[in-house]
């Protein structure tokens, strides 16, 4: 008994969101609710051209007439779209021409979240550096570091409304050709509403010189946070792009419709990494982020390749599926997850894979961690269309429950129309055995090192997939999000 | 009041006339129309087919099965054997095993051409139309318990045409050796019909016995189109062993939709299997309930399409109580264009803990054009429990091929023997040997129609 009682003491202790912390800086709001001025209102304050603002209003109207999904296995009270501000940006003069004229009470938040800007560019003075982090607060970017070297080679790394005004023909051409507004309710009024976001351009032949890196951070209250992320990578090149979130400790839900547009052109290979640790809602399910994002790559070129590597362990519901088109002949598009969900958490996420090319492949590898109360679901579809000669698929999908009160699902859509297409799909559901508990215990290790040890162990063919920087990050966070979880 | 009316109007604009012409029969003429329950099922059918509509493929479960084709046909109700004059049945179309032989055309009971004196005492088959006007309190504790009208429309609407089917009841402790062969004749003269087969099978506890079921039409090719639709309800009692087998070998013009839905109690065994290898669109949803700990399910299949054949196995194993064990394994050959569908679920619920459920389905997609759409699902609220599904997809491994080409076999024979050795692997599943023959002879029967048929548009 009294070993329970620790527990439940350590579990309190140790379920307190390590980032859980508000910075008070003035902020310049739009009105709350959404209407078509809201939407001039954002466009306005971004300064943008006048077909972007058509686009926008022509997907606020499209979005009014659509209707919020409901086939998802999660559960939510009703969102209130008129409830919520839809523009909130760091109160500034002109945009910062160094970091020495950026807030330093930005550069304060990003310090305890350990962004190493400052660190790096101003203290340390590294000279070669290796992560350029174009740091987005409350959806606007303050601060860009390495942008020269990056400029060197011709790589465009900048926020999206920077690249509206200074690549307005890139932007023209790629922005909605992956995910167009009338692709799903949530992408849509990430549309009508998006206020920042990266814009990365990898130029032909070009192999970017570092990883590139945003933090992104919902910090205003009642924000929903509309990112909206562009990355064409150039034929023959080659770039690796990492996303890492942490939000503020907050009561009321908040929502974030992100999307994520990917264009790799012949023989280009783009790599992106998440790793998502937003605040999940309290040990009772109150609170914590709606994590409503739409992911889609598409291989346009010859030979090009997207590898998606996603750790999910933050939000109180994840809903996502990044997804690759497969149309050149040859492309190649990877999937590796591993979703963590504890207490009251929901995640219903997955891939898509459309195989339209010859010779495509696609390999998923899902690991979904399930304990405490939480609901989790890998929902994928492999899609082999009748052109797809020699396409190739393999589908793996494991699930750990962890506790009798949770739950975990797949629900694999496979569709092929290709005879010559060889298709395979796997998963299990099973529990830590005893005898690993056991085995591990007898070594000395606790309970909860020891269900650490395996699950880390379970997760290992994806987190191996991750960058260095992230991959010890994940393994840490494995270990955090599962706090708790035995005893 | 208002909204029962509104539901019904928009409802019935999807629901197609001769479907809205079996809902508006007066039920006193019919099998049972004078007991209170048997109206009142008939009624609740009715009203639930209307709220339901004919599903579309915006509906999840009908997703990969299109009924476009089948709402232009002007379906009417069928008539029994004797109105059809029908005196004796195609040869070779049903399994070939020795068995006691009922045969029921269009779902009505055909005693003439059935035989009935060998049948033990200790089973009993009856039509179930007879049963509803003798003894209707042998057929209440099931009817429509099994088979959830609320979430099957098909299933709706034929309780809402109750009419006829057979009633399988094997008492208590007793074992039936040789297997009972419900042999269903679908047929039609002039113009298409459908009909609605509602058949029980009930094992009493410690029971043991087989039930066959051979789906065959008596129209030829191109006659008028039939439309089938069954529901079976299966009860095996605890400790009670059923095994299940179903052949469905309909014409080119049949369509078929079949629900066969058993609730599977403690320390008993369902083990069924179902070759598909005729019809049009042929979709069969299977529902198994573990209810009982310590139960089994065996749920096998095989199915053979070609030309522009739809065949669609929709499974739902549901794991209610701790310990029981499902098995299901499918697999398909589809020529052609044709089409193929599999869509599993297995559900643990919190409760059901120590469950091993188990799915496999595989396809083999012989030409261009032809299709497969899978989705197995898994469902997992209990954590001690062992749970897999896996489905693949893919040509004729070349390698294979090339190996009997150098052993100096034909294409064509090297082919087939390929397609023999893909599906043999899940007839193998079935315990007795001369049903295994059966079935396997039957998978030749198609291999022989499918080689017929390539050679005739080759020429």
């Amino acid at each position: 008994m009294a070993a329970t009682d620790k527990t439940v003491q350590t579990v309190r202790e140790m379920e307190r969101y390590k980032y859980g912390f508000e910075t008070d800086i003035e902020v310049e709001t739009a009105p709350k609710g959404l209407n078509e001025d809201i939407i001039r209102f954002i466009s306005a304050k971004k300064e943008e051209p006048e077909w972007l603002l058509e686009w926008r209003l022509k997907a606020y109207r499209l979005w009014l007439t659509m209707e919020e999904p409901k086939w998802q296995k999660v559960h939510y009270p009703p969102i209130d779209y008129q409830d919520a501000y839809y523009y909130a940006a760091p109160k500034k003069a002109d945009g910062p021409k160094s970091l020495d004229e950026v807030d330093p009470k930005l550069l304060e938040t990003y310090a305890k979240l350990g962004i190493p800007i400052k660190e790096q560019e101003i203290l340390a003075g590294v000279e070669n550096p290796n992560v350029a982090v174009d740091a987005v607060f409350d959806s606007v970017s303050v601060a860009t570091t390495y942008r020269k070297k990056l400029e060197e080679k011709g790589v465009i790394f900048c926020a999206i409304s920077e690249a509206v005004k200074n690549h307005p023909d890139l932007v023209r051409k790629y922005l909605g050709s992956v995910v167009p507004p009338s692709d799903n309710y949530f992408a849509c009024l990430n549309s009508a509403v998006f206020t920042d976001g990266s814009f990365v351009y990898i130029p032909k032949g070009v192999r970017c010189p570092m990883e590139l890196s945003t933090y992104f951070r919902i910090n205003q209250k009642n924000t929903g946070q509309f990112e909206r992320t562009l990355i064409v990578s150039d034929d023959d090149s080659y770039v690796s792009y990492l996303e890492g979130c942490t939000a503020p400790q907050r009561d009321e839900n908040q929502l974030h419709a992100a999307v994520v547009e990917l264009v790799a052109l012949e023989n280009a290979e783009i790599k992106y990494s998440t790793v998502q640790n937003w605040y999940p809602g309290d040990e009772n399910g109150k609170g914590g982020v709606y994590n409503f994002v739409t992911k889609r790559a598409a291989c346009r070129g010859k030979k090009s390749k997207v590898m998606w590597t996603q750790v999910e362990t933050g939000s109180a519901i994840t809903w996502k599926y990044p997804s690759c088109i497969l149309q050149g002949e040859g492309s190649v598009g990877e999937f590796y997850s591993v979703a963590i969900t504890n207490n009251y958490q929901q995640a219903d996420t997955g891939t898509k894979m459309i195989h339209i090319g010859k010779n495509t492949s696609s390999k998923i590898v899902s690991k979904g961690i399930s304990a405490g109360h939480a609901d989790q679901t890998y929902r994928g579809l492999v899609r082999i269309l009748a052109g797809a000669e020699g396409a190739r698929n393999f589908t793996q999908c494991d699930s750990l429950l962890i506790g009798d009160q949770c739950g975990a699902h797949t629900v694999p859509y496979i569709e092929s129309k290709n005879p010559s297409a060889k298709l395979e799909h796997e998963a299990t559901t099973s529990r830590i055995s005893d005898d690993q508990m056991f085995y591990c215990q007898s070594r000395g290790l606790n309970a909860e090192e020891a269900v650490g040890l395996i699950v880390n162990g379970f997760c290992k063919e994806v987190l191996q997939t991750l960058p260095m920087e992230f991959a010890v990050e994940a393994q840490k966070l494995v270990n955090i999000s599962l706090e708790g979880s035995v005893g | 009041m208002a909204e029962t009316q509104s539901l019904t109007t928009a409802a019935t604009g999807s629901v197609p006339a001769p479907f809205a012409a079996l809902l508006e029969r007066a039920p006193d003429t019919l099998p049972g129309g004078r007991i209170d329950w048997v109206r009142k099922a008939r009624e609740e059918g009715a009203k639930l087919f209307l709220a339901h509509g004919v599903p579309t493929v915006k509906v999840e479960q009908w997703k990969y099965t299109n009924l476009r084709a089948l709402l232009k046909i002007p379906f009417q109700v069928a008539d029994g054997a004797a109105a059809l004059g029908l005196t004796d049945l195609p040869a070779g179309d049903a399994l070939t095993v020795d068995a006691h032989v009922l045969v029921f055309v269009n779902g009505r009971f055909a005693p003439e051409l059935s035989d009935l004196e060998a049948l033990p005492a200790a089973i009993r088959v009856d039509s179930l139309a007879k049963l509803l006007e003798t003894e209707p309190h042998l057929v209440e504790p099931w009817f429509g318990r099994l088979a959830d009208a609320g979430t099957l429309p098909f299933a709706a609407l034929n309780q809402a045409g109750l009419l006829d089917g057979f009633a399988v009841r094997v008492r208590e402790g007793a074992m039936i050796e040789r297997p009972v062969h419900i042999v269903q004749v679908s047929a039609a003269e002039g113009a298409p019909t459908v009909h609605q087969p509602r058949n029980l099978i009930v094992l009493e506890a410690g029971a043991s016995a087989t039930v066959l079921e051979s789906w065959i039409g008596a129209t030829h090719a191109d006659g008028p189109q039939t439309l089938r639709n069954s529901v079976t309800e299966v009860y095996v009692a605890p400790r009670a062993n059923l095994r299940h087998c179903i052949l469905q070998n309909l014409p080119e013009t049949a369509y078929s939709i079949a629900a066969t839905a058993a609730k599977v109690e403690e320390g008993a065994v369902y083990d069924s299997f179902v070759l598909q290898i005729g019809g049009k669109l042929s979709r069969h949803d299977l529902r198994v309930e573990m209810a009982g700990e310590h139960a089994e399910a065996h749920l096998n299949g095989a199915y053979g399409a070609m030309g522009d054949q739809l065949m669609d196995t929709t499974s739902y194993i549901d794991h209610a109580v701790p310990c029981c064990t499902s098995n299901e394994v499918y697999k398909g050959v589809l020529a052609d264009t044709a089409k193929g569908v599999f869509q599993g679920k297995i559900l643990v619920r919190r409760p059901a803990q120590k469950t091993d459920g188990n799915q496999l389905h595989k396809a083999l997609l012989l030409d261009r054009g032809a299709e497969v759409n899978c989705k197995p699902e898994l469902e997992i609220y209990a954590d001690d429990v062992k749970c897999s599904h896996g489905a693949t997809a893919g040509e004729m491994d070349a390698t294979a091929l090339f190996y009997l080409r150098s052993r100096g076999i034909d294409p064509q024979t090297a082919r087939a023997l390929l397609i023999e050795g893909f599906l043999d692997d899940v007839v193998d599943r079935i315990a007795s040997e001369s049903l295994r023959q059966a079935f396997a002879d039957m998978i030749h029967v198609w291999q022989d129609r499918r080689l017929a048929a390539a050679s005739r548009s080759a020429a």
